[in-house]
């Protein structure tokens, strides 16, 4: 196969792309934040879903075809798409897809990753693309595909994986790769027991970030043949690299910052503890991930609401949010919010407090309250007087506390009912 | 002019507060402007443009600003 740089090297490449986020897992290490909802589906930051990040990047790098692929539990990351990222124009070719589980290619819901783009696999030729970017729908980074695709191009390659450098100790939780000189991958293991050290940096693996790029006739191939292989899992990480490593041209490409060449910043929300945390960096005067930068958007659907209101200015009654994060909706009437992030219409009464804390869309903190290290999932109620966070003995019994100490607290932990959309 | 955002910026510097958020960092003249200086050096004017991921001029004096992140549709 041949290969050249026309003028218009980047668009021509981003709108040959078809973007395959896979949002169908559920992300069981998130606990009780994911037993009614995908993980892509979880709100970050004050206002966005996880997904927002892999659907902005693909819209802000030019990619403008994107299906995704949902299973689990996905009636909230549908809405959100519908709401949020119903923009495209159809009549143009751009359009945000999606691709349920519907027992295209057999009786089955999607067993793997492969298999779940294997069962789209029509769909896909449908759209030819010259490439298809395999995306995941639960990370949180910023990330120019573009750079990705002009690698890949360049390199001649069947598949590009993006990977980053992780301390070794970390490393057997990804894909972890070998390359040569050139860049080229000769070795893929997925989630290895002993990862092996990159040779030029003891105490740290290239992981891969789970973000590949095919020549779409290669993966059409590969897929195939992977479908038709009955010990196969029909995963990309334990099937389709190692293999593809063996026989076919596999490049890496390091995800680093374009400006500084540094590591970038990416951050797998997986556990409650890397979920919370990495809600808390957000607060910082100058966070590593900014999302407050105009030059790389990131887009979401948000409620219609009014600014969040403060009230109350007398002493001891005073409703304010120092080193925080509001989103609009919210009510702080004589409560302290503290180093903490509040979604949507979260409303904070009489002189309660909350410090160092998630607060998820609508739940409410009774007067009295005192919550402190903790997660509130969406549309809790806290009644007067809870305290959470204090005494880690009695938060075990009522609550979910992960290993870090941080506490999680869902509806049906306080015995309430549901009765929305989370 | 330094290109700061303006959550770099020193709280207590309004003036230049107000001077980052008047100028941003790739204004349609600044563009043009350093297309110009890449012409007059005879040079592609390649700024910013559909080749920047491809670009091997190393000791290109505007190739961090080229290659920072930017959604395509403000290129």
């Amino acid at each position: 196969m041949t290969f050249h740089f026309p003028e218009r090297f980047v668009s021509a490449m981003t709108r040959d792309t078809l973007a395959l986020i896979l949002a169908g897992g559920r992300g069981s290490r998130l606990g009780g934040l994911t037993t009614e909802r995908a993980k892509p589906a979880v709100p970050f930051g004050g206002n966005m879903r996880i997904i927002d990040f892999p659907l902005s990047n693909c819209v802000n790098s030019g990619v403008r075809r994107i299906g995704v692929l949902t299973q689990y539990k996905a009636h909230s990351l549908i809405r959100h798409l519908n709401l949020g990222w119903g923009f495209m124009r159809g009549e143009l070719g751009e359009f945000v897809e999606l691709l349920p589980a519907q027992q295209r290619t057999n009786g089955g819901w999607y067993s793997g990753t492969a298999d779940a783009v294997y069962q789209n696999i029509d769909i896909i030729h449908a759209h030819d693309p010259r490439f298809v970017l395999v995306l995941g729908g639960d990370h949180i980074y910023k990330m120019d595909y573009g750079a990705l695709l002009a690698t890949h191009v360049d390199r001649q390659a069947d598949v590009t994986v993006a990977c980053m450098e992780v301390p070794l100790a970390e490393a057997n939780a990804f894909g972890v790769m070998e390359i040569d000189a050139d860049g080229r991958v000769c070795g893929f293991e997925e989630k290895p027991a002993r990862p092996r050290e990159i040779p030029t940096k003891p105490g740290h693996a290239l992981a891969s970030m789970g973000i590949y790029v095919f020549t779409a006739d290669y993966l059409l191939e590969a897929l195939q043949r992977d479908s038709l292989d009955a010990a196969s899992e029909h995963d990309f990480g334990k099937d389709i690299l190692p293999r593809a490593v063996l026989q076919d041209r596999v490049y890496a490409a390091p995800f680093r910052d374009p400006k500084t060449g540094a590591r970038a910043y990416w951050r797998d929300v997986g556990t409650l503890d890397s979920y919370w945390s990495a809600n808390m960096e957000l607060i910082g005067v100058v966070p590593e991930l900014d999302l407050f930068d105009t030059q790389w958007p990131i887009r979401t659907h948000q409620i219609q609401a009014p600014p969040a209101k403060f009230v109350f200015d007398d002493e001891g009654r005073r409703g304010m949010a120092v080193d925080s994060m509001v989103a609009n909706g919210c009510i702080i009437s004589g409560a302290l919010v503290r180093h903490s992030v509040l979604f949507s219409q979260v409303r904070v009464e009489e002189s309660a407090a909350v410090t160092d804390s998630v607060v998820l869309p609508r739940a409410v903190i009774g007067p009295n309250c005192r919550i402190h290290n903790t997660v509130i999932e969406t549309g809790c109620q806290l009644a007067r007087g809870t305290v959470i966070g204090f005494n880690p003995e009695q938060d075990r019994s009522r609550f979910e506390v992960s290993p870090g100490g941080v506490i999680l607290v869902t509806p049906e932990m306080l015995q309430q009912s549901l009765d929305y959309i989370r | 002019m330094q290109i700061r955002s303006t959550q770099d910026s020193d709280p207590g510097n309004s003036q230049e507060q107000r001077l980052v958020i008047r100028q941003p960092s790739m204004g349609s003249a600044r563009r043009w402007n350093i297309w110009a200086q890449q012409a007059a050096a005879g040079k592609q004017p390649c700024f910013a443009s559909e080749v920047r991921f491809n670009c091997r001029e190393l000791d290109c004096p505007w190739r961090a600003e080229c290659l920072d992140l930017r959604a395509e549709w403000q290129r």
